[in-house]
C-alpha cells in the first residue's frame, strides 16, 4: 500500500459578514469549510462534489494555503504545514500545485504562454541556464498537446481548451506530487472536456500524481475518482470508494444528488423516479443545532435537528454522516 | 399534428471586423403543436443564433439574417416590420435565455417583469396582472409568490431566478417555447426541478418547446425529436429514440462517447473527438466535420454532403450513407 500523502484533520473555514442597516447590523457566519477531515494516498484521486456554495472550492483553497485556516490541520508528506507563513509556504508549494476554473481569468492576459509557464520554474530557482528553462518550457508545453510556436502567442489567441492545457502546463512546471484541480474543465465543450480529462490521467500515470478533483459534474467524477467525497454546506458528508459510492449511496444527500443527474437514454429517463429534494439549498437560515441537511432531507427525525451527526464508519471504509444510515 | 413553424434554409451572419462569421449555414427544419424539438451542439454551432433569428432578436450591425423563412402559423416571420414582430414576440413565441443572472433586469422588481408582458400583449389592469403573476409564481412553485413580486432579482437564487424567467416566458401562454440552456449554470437537483417543470408546463399548456442544449441527457427526458448542430448546420435529425438507439453522424457519434455516464461501469479512456470546432469565419471546404472525423473519405474534403434521408424525421449530411437505403446497412 502507498502511504498517505495528504492528511487534513478537522480543517475549518468560516467567512464573517455583516448586513442589516447602521442601527440593526448583524454577523453573519458561513461555515464555508467546517470540520473536514480526510486523507488521500499517492496516486490517488479524490473527487469532491456538491452543489454551488458547498464549500468545494474554499477546501481545495484552504488546502494550498490561499485562504488562512481557522483551525484544524493540513499534513503533508508527514509535515504539518497549518502554521507555516507564507515565506515558509514558498518551498511547500512546490509540492502542492492547483489548476483553476475558469481558464479565461486564470491565466495573465499580458503574458505570453512561455512567460506563463517559465515564471514557477523562476520563483523556484528550478534551472540553471535560459537554455535549460526553454528547453523545459517547450518540454511542457508538448507534454500538454501544444507546441513550440505557441510559446509566443497571448492568452486570448487561445482557444478554452488549450488555455486550460497552459494552466496544466503551469502547475506541473514544478513537478508537483500533488495537484487540486477546481472544476478544471466545467467552462469547456463536451469534446475538449474529454481530451483533457484524458490528459489528466496520463499524466497521473507517467508521474505518479495524486489529484484532488473537485467537480459538481459526478459522471465526470465518477470516471476520474477513486474515492468520493461529497460536501454539503461546508461538511463532508459521505466519504467513500468511488465505485462504492455510486453503486451504494447511503446518504440521503447523495441519493438525491445521484439521481438527479440526467442521463443519456429515454427509455430510462422517461420512467424515472427522482428524488426530489424539498428546497433549494441555502434557502433559509439554520437556526437549530442538528443535521445540516435537516430541512431538505425525506427520511429526517427529531434527532436528527437535535444532534448533529458524525462521518462514522460503514463497513468497508464507507464514511456516512446521518443517523438514519 | 400539425405544423406550427417551418424554418427553410435559415442564414445568419455577423460582420465583424475578422471577417464574416458564418454562425448559421442553412439550416431547415420544422415545428409541431405540442412538440418538445432538442437542438443540441457545442459552443459556436448557432444553436443559440437559431433561437435568436426565430424571435428576430439578432441585432443588425453587426449581425442579420441574410436569406431563408421563419413561417409561423404561415407568416414569414423574416419580413414583417419590428412593431409587428413585437405583437409575437413575448406573446406567442418566448425566450428563456441562458443566463438567469443576467436576463433579469436588476434595478426592476420581480412583480415588476413579470407583469409588463402581460399589461402589454394581454390588455390586463395592474391588478389583474398582480393576480396573474402571483398564479404564475405559484405555477414555477414559488411559494406566497405575493411577497415576492415586491423582491428584486438579486435577492433569488439561480435556481429561482431562472424559474422567474420561465415564469415570464410562459406568462401570456405561448404557442412556442424556446429553452436556451434553460439549466445549464444550475446544480443538478435545481436542473432536475426545472425539466420537470417544463414536462409539466408542456402538458398543461401544450405549448411546443424548442430546447437548446449542449447535454445530451438534458434532451432525453423532455424531447420528442432531436436536431444535431455542427458548424451552423443540422447535421443530423432524428426521434429521440432512434438517435439514441443508433446515432448516424460521426460527430454524434462521438458526442455521446465522449461524456462518461453514471450508469455503465468505468471505461478505460474517455473517447475524443480530436481537434477544434472550426472557425466560421472561414468554415472548412466540404463536410465542416471532416478535419475532425475518424471516418474522412476524399470526396469529403471537396463537396459538401446533402442529406441521405431513411425515414421521416430521419437525416444525415454524411458522405458514408451514400447509397445506403437503410441505416443499418
Amino acid at each position: 500500500m502507498e502511504k498517505e500523502i495528504l492528511t487534513v484533520k478537522n480543517l475549518k473555514k468560516y467567512f464573517y459578514f455583516t448586513t442589516g442597516t447602521i442601527f440593526n447590523r448583524k454577523r453573519i457566519v458561513t461555515k464555508a469549510v467546517d470540520e473536514v477531515s480526510f486523507s488521500v494516498k499517492k496516486r490517488e484521486t479524490l473527487g469532491i462534489v456538491g452543489e454551488t456554495g458547498c464549500g468545494k472550492t474554499t477546501l481545495g483553497r484552504t488546502i494550498i494555503k490561499l485562504y488562512e485556516p481557522d483551525s484544524g490541520k493540513i499534513i503533508l508528506n508527514g509535515k504539518d504545514i497549518t502554521g507555516l507563513s507564507e515565506e515558509e509556504m514558498r518551498p511547500v508549494r512546490r509540492s502542492i500545485q492547483m489548476i483553476f476554473q475558469d481558464p479565461y481569468l486564470s491565466l495573465d492576459s499580458r503574458m505570453t504562454a512561455g512567460e506563463i509557464i517559465a515564471e514557477p520554474i523562476k520563483i523556484h530557482k528550478l534551472y540553471k541556464s535560459e537554455t535549460q528553462l526553454n528547453n523545459r518550457v517547450c518540454e511542457l508545453l508538448a507534454l500538454v498537446g501544444l507546441n513550440e510556436e505557441h510559446k509566443n502567442r497571448y492568452p486570448h489567441e487561445f482557444s478554452g481548451g488549450q488555455r486550460q492545457r497552459i494552466g496544466i502546463a503551469r502547475a506541473l512546471a514544478v513537478s508537483p506530487e500533488i495537484i487540486i484541480c477546481d472544476e478544471p474543465v466545467s467552462a469547456l465543450d463536451v469534446s475538449i472536456q474529454a481530451q483533457i480529462i484524458n490528459l489528466f490521467e496520463d499524466l497521473q500515470e507517467r508521474f505518479n500524481l495524486t489529484y484532488l478533483f473537485i467537480s459538481h459534474d459526478l459522471s465526470m467524477v465518477k470516471h476520474i475518482s477513486t474515492k468520493v467525497a461529497v460536501m454539503y454546506l461546508g461538511k463532508i458528508v459521505e466519504l467513500s470508494d468511488s465505485n462504492e459510492i455510486y453503486k451504494n449511496p447511503i446518504h440521503p444527500y447523495t441519493k438525491a444528488l445521484i439521481s438527479a443527474v440526467p442521463l443519456p437514454d429515454p427509455k430510462i429517463e422517461r420512467h424515472r423516479t427522482r428524488v426530489v429534494l424539498s428546497k433549494d439549498i441555502g434557502e433559509s437560515e439554520k437556526n437549530f443545532k442538528g443535521c445540516n441537511f435537516f430541512e431538505r432531507c425525506n427520511i429526517s427525525k427529531e434527532i436528527c435537528k437535535q444532534i448533529e451527526p458524525s462521518l462514522i464508519d460503514k463497513g468497508n471504509s464507507h464514511f456516512v454522516s446521518c443517523h438514519n444510515a | 399534428m400539425e405544423e406550427i413553424l417551418k424554418v427553410t434554409n435559415l442564414t445568419t451572419y455577423f460582420y465583424t471586423q475578422g471577417g464574416i462569421v458564418q454562425a448559421v449555414r442553412g439550416v431547415d427544419f420544422n415545428l409541431k403543436k405540442g412538440e418538445a424539438l432538442g437542438i443540441v451542439g457545442e459552443s459556436g454551432c448557432g444553436k443559440t443564433v437559431t433561437g435568436l433569428s426565430i424571435m428576430r432578436l439578432i441585432s443588425y450591425p453587426p449581425g442579420r439574417i441574410v436569406d431563408g423563412q421563419i413561417e409561423f402559423n404561415k407568416v414569414n416571420l423574416i419580413q414583417l416590420r419590428e412593431n409587428n414582430i413585437a405583437l409575437i414576440r413575448g406573446d406567442k413565441i418566448s425566450m428563456i435565455f441562458q443566463d438567469p443572472m443576467s436576463s433579469l433586469n436588476p434595478v426592476l422588481t420581480i412583480g415588476n417583469q413579470l407583469m409588463e408582458p402581460l399589461i402589454i400583449h394581454k390588455n390586463c389592469t395592474t391588478s389583474q396582472a398582480r393576480k396573474r403573476a402571483i398564479e404564475l409564481l405559484e405555477l414555477v412553485r414559488i411559494r406566497s409568490g405575493s411577497n415576492m413580486l415586491a423582491r428584486y432579482p438579486h435577492e433569488f437564487s439561480g435556481g429561482m431566478r431562472q424559474r422567474v424567467m420561465i415564469a415570464m416566458a410562459i406568462s401570456c401562454e405561448p404557442e412556442i417555447l424556446i429553452a436556451d440552456e434553460p439549466t445549464t449554470s444550475l446544480d443538478v437537483t435545481v436542473q432536475a426541478q426545472i425539466l420537470d417543470l417544463l414536462k409539466d408546463i408542456k402538458r398543461k399548456i401544450n405549448t411546443s418547446i424548442i430546447l437548446i442544449t449542449h447535454n445530451l441527457a438534458v434532451v432525453a427526458g423532455l424531447c420528442d425529436r432531436v436536431l444535431v448542430f455542427y458548424a451552423g448546420k443540422i447535421v443530423e435529425e432524428a426521434l429521440i429514440e432512434d438517435l439514441y438507439a443508433k446515432p448516424l453522424h460521426p460527430y454524434t457519434i462521438g458526442l455521446f462517447k465522449a461524456v462518461p455516464r453514471l450508469d455503465v461501469e468505468k471505461e478505460k479512456k474517455l473517447q475524443t473527438i480530436h481537434g477544434l470546432p472550426p472557425d466560421l469565419i472561414s468554415p472548412p471546404k466540404g463536410c465542416a466535420f471532416h478535419p475532425r472525423c475518424d471516418y474522412s473519405m476524399e470526396i469529403c474534403a471537396i463537396k459538401e454532403p446533402p442529406y441521405f434521408n431513411f425515414k421521416e424525421f430521419r437525416r444525415v449530411a454524411c458522405w458514408l450513407y451514400y447509397g445506403k437505403r437503410d441505416f443499418n446497412s
